[in-house]
């Protein structure tokens, strides 16, 4: 009887690893496809937009950036400098000092000539407390709230609800946009009205020369954890977000960078502050407000506004990040699920939520079920080594030509790593990821899954080196 | 329980297969960022070249040291079109007789330009036409009213923005016209590119204003235009609308207009919209009151601290500043009115 349930067992988890394997890689292979199509659209499009002219017309819609930081005295200062020299021609900065508990307040303070000055809020969305508003006598558009602690959505929040321009930009403090990229990523919402929110680019800085807040020589960081991240990224944003956007199907755009139609935001409650995905939470929550109210909305990713972030070089702290954003993940997929396979919410109710359901959220419990149900196929003798080999070397191969085409995207496009002894490293590192990082990664998202499960909330702190530190030595 | 998973051998053989097919497109996928690699390379390299020769050429020519045939005896015919980019970046930057003299050295390669305004891609079209648009638009006018009406929205506003820039009586229809395709783009967006018509186009978009068969969105957007060119002969027009729309977009725009350009005989409309039930609309007719009215308006505007909308707080406490109420501001500011915060955040700025 044990063996026949045992048997039954394994049949089945065999079965629905391959069906996973499956189904994962032929989304991956799509998404892959329509971006190729659409960036090299893009891409071509990008020839005939002249920036300087767009900036230059006075059509800009004036935008607040709000950026919330929590003790980030490493990096603040040179982050704040770095958005006041945005080539835009109308916008506010709004720092958020979210209770530091380090010199984050004073280094603004004394680096900005910050003083005193009262603020009269456009809207009222709930936040902890706010102890003093100050004004820069050096620079006018610059801003600095000082709060309680509330955390990062309660933060952003603060600075949502003292925000007067049509058009909010939440970036984090330790991100470094680059000068056009506010007037790249505004953009969409010039050439269509119904645009509620648009992401850019994520690139990582680790091992690049960054030279008084400006990004001078892309070069791979010396960490392989690093190196491996900056695959992964390239990977997620030229294959995935490019993909799913060209369906009309984006459920993330990233914290670090994004975009978004000030009343839509705060028509919707403002960003969720018990969760720690709080930024997909919001799309999610984006893409449910207008459809349940019938306004017509378009959610973009474009990929050439860039904002450089640093990424985590540590295993423990990387295990930190990865366990917070699949907590993320499973808080906003539970909690708006009402979505899923729903007809009325379109392609993100009918594909990218299901996506992100099935295979994103569970997919990797499947993964390391399948290596143990594989483990124990193979011990048992109940499948030929060769099958499993083949198999093995067909997810290897398969991840190997996804990495491989993102670069290829990479390079058709933006060519960013102009070092050809990085690009081939790059690929190089195609192959190696397959080998222990992949795995690390999805036992990290099981961890992440579990820490859901049991409630956690806790953040996790990364320490900065601060962008001054990441040039690479010559 | 027989002893083996079912696994058949023809499994194999298929995962093997699609194996091997992979491994092959992730071969031709890295051979192919290789050679855009060496490509790219090989190409900045011979533009470099190209442009290091040309440009000290085109200076010589500028600065009239050297005949314009210099430089077209130096530029081989493969090269016509990255000349003509090049070329493109000083016209962009120079003015008068230097511009003209830029515009004269690229006339001989736009027919080789415009050839590509029948490619199939838009996005090639489009860079046709900007490259065209900066060059050359008298020239090829007919291309560009054609173009409006091109299948692809990127390649119509193309021509659009040109001909707008390039203001001829001749294009303000087909530029109004057009506006209908664009209904989705910002309105400040399509204002912006109006206005490059400068005021010799105001009869023709006060005629579109008044034309109440057009969408409400496309009014919105002329009537911006109209502010920004400081139009006093929309004023009365405005006036009429106000009487008898209902679009807020269309509202907003058109009071932002009377606040440019309005008279006193216009405030019992404005008054009107003082209790409109969208905030935007009631915070415009406070900013136009603040800005036209009367000292009658002031109780007006001093109630409408009180409204429920952030914004017309806002809109309200401006406006009072403006017509001298800083005594008021300042109780106010020292009150707990729920104001008090927008009128000391005011007499802050402007002590400040």
């Amino acid at each position: 009887m044990m063996g026949e349930v045992g048997w039954f067992l394994l049949i089945t988890i065999n079965a629905l690893v391959l069906l996973y394997f499956v189904v994962l890689n032929s989304t991956y292979l799509i998404t892959s496809v329509t971006a190729f199509r659409s960036l090299r659209s893009y891409a071509r499009r990008l020839k005939t937009v002249d920036i300087g002219e767009l900036i230059r017309s006075g059509a800009a819609l004036p935008v607040t950036l709000v950026a919330p930081a929590y003790n980030e005295e490493a990096t603040c200062v040179e982050a704040t400098r770095a958005l006041l020299t945005l080539e835009y021609p109308d916008y506010e900065v709004v720092i958020v000092n979210d209770g530091s508990t380090d010199a984050t307040l004073a280094r603004l303070i004394e680096a900005f000539e910050l003083e005193q000055a009262p603020r009269f809020p456009s809207a009222s969305v709930p936040t902890a407390p706010i102890r003093a508003t100050y004004r820069s006598a050096r620079y006018r558009n610059l801003w600095v709230v000082d709060k309680e602690n509330g955390k990062k959505a309660d933060a952003i929040n603060a600075g949502l609800n003292l925000t007067r321009t049509p058009l909010f930009c939440v970036i984090d403090s330790d991100s470094l946009l680059e000068p056009q990229a506010l007037m790249r990523v505004s953009r969409p919402f010039l050439e269509d009205a119904r645009t509620i929110a648009a992401g850019g680019i994520i690139r990582i800085v680790n091992g690049t020369t960054v030279n008084r807040g400006r990004v001078r020589d892309v070069r791979l960081p010396t960490s392989l954890l690093a190196r491996f991240q900056i695959l992964e990224y390239l990977r997620s944003f030229h294959s995935g977000r490019l993909g799913w956007a060209e369906m009309n199907a984006t459920m993330i755009i990233s914290g670090a960078f994004g975009l978004f139609r000030r009343w839509v935001v705060v028509e919707a409650g403002g960003f969720r502050t018990n969760t720690v995905g709080e930024d997909m939470e919001l799309v999610v929550r984006l893409h449910r407000h207008c459809h349940d109210n019938g306004i017509p909305y378009r959610i973009v990713y474009i990929p050439d506004p860039v904002a450089w972030t640093e990424c985590p070089e540590t295993v423990r702290t990387l295990a930190r990040q990865r366990d917070r954003w699949q907590r993320g993940l499973v808080e906003t997929l539970t909690r708006h699920r009402t979505m899923l396979l729903r007809p009325r919410y379109g392609t993100v109710g009918m594909l990218s939520y299901p996506y992100f359901f099935f295979l994103e959220m569970i997919g990797p419990v499947i993964e390391m079920s399948g290596y143990l149900a594989f483990a124990i196929t193979l011990a048992l003798g109940l499948a030929s080594g060769n099958f499993v080999l083949a198999f093995l070397a067909l997810a290897i191969v398969f991840g190997v030509a996804l990495s491989v085409a993102a670069l290829g995207l990479e390079e058709l496009s933006f060519r960013r790593y102009k070092h050809t002894g990085d690009l081939v490293q790059l690929f190089w590192l195609a192959i190696a990821e397959n080998f222990g990082y992949r795995q690390l990664n999805s036992w990290w998202r099981i961890r992440g899954m579990w820490s859901a499960l049991r409630g956690k909330t806790a953040w996790g702190e990364q320490k900065r080196k601060g962008f001054d530190r990441q040039a690479s030595t010559p | 329980m027989d002893g083996a998973l079912p696994f058949s051998d023809r499994g194999l053989q298929v995962v093997a297969l699609v194996t091997f097919l992979l491994l092959g497109c992730a071969v031709a996928f890295t051979l192919t960022a290789g050679w855009l690699r060496a490509a790219n390379i090989r190409n900045e390299r011979r533009w470099a070249r190209l442009e290091k020769l040309w440009e000290p050429v085109i200076m010589a020519v500028l600065t009239g040291e050297t005949a314009e045939s210099e430089l077209r005896a130096r530029v081989h015919r493969r090269d016509h079109m990255r000349l003509a980019a090049f070329l493109l970046r000083y016209a962009r930057q120079l003015k008068g007789a230097e511009r003209d003299t830029v515009l004269r050295l690229a006339a001989p390669y736009l027919d080789d330009i415009a050839v590509d305004l029948r490619r199939r891609s838009p996005e090639i079209r489009a860079r046709a036409l900007q490259t065209l648009g900066e060059l050359s638009v008298a020239e090829y006018s007919q291309e560009f009213l054609c173009a409006l009406d091109d299948r692809s929205h990127l390649v119509a506003m193309t021509a659009a923005q040109a001909l707008a820039r390039h203001y001829d009586p001749a294009y303000a229809d087909r530029l109004i016209q057009v506006l209908n395709r664009f209904q989705h783009w910002s309105i400040g967006y399509l204002a912006a590119m109006l206005a490059n018509m400068g005021p010799e186009s105001a009869p023709v978009l006060r005629a579109a204003l008044a034309d109440s068969t057009r969408p409400p969105q496309v009014r919105a957007v002329i009537a911006r235009t109209l502010t920004s060119l400081k139009d006093v002969g929309a004023a009365d027009l405005a006036c009429e609308i106000l009487k008898s729309e209902q679009d807020v977009d269309l509202l907003v725009a058109v009071l932002g207009l009377i606040e440019k350009v309005g008279r006193r005989d216009h405030l019992p409309a404005v008054r009107e919209l003082l209790h409109s039930p969208d905030h935007a609309v009631r915070a415009s007719a406070v900013s136009t009151l603040a800005r036209i009215g009367t000292t009658a308006d002031t109780a007006a505007i001093r109630s409408a601290l009180d409204d429920q909308s952030n914004w017309v707080v806002l809109h309200a406490v401006r406006g009072l500043n403006d017509i001298g109420e800083a005594d008021f501001l300042a109780n106010i500011a020292g009150s707990d009115h729920p104001g008090a915060l927008a009128a000391r955040e005011l007499l802050w700025s402007t002590q400040a």
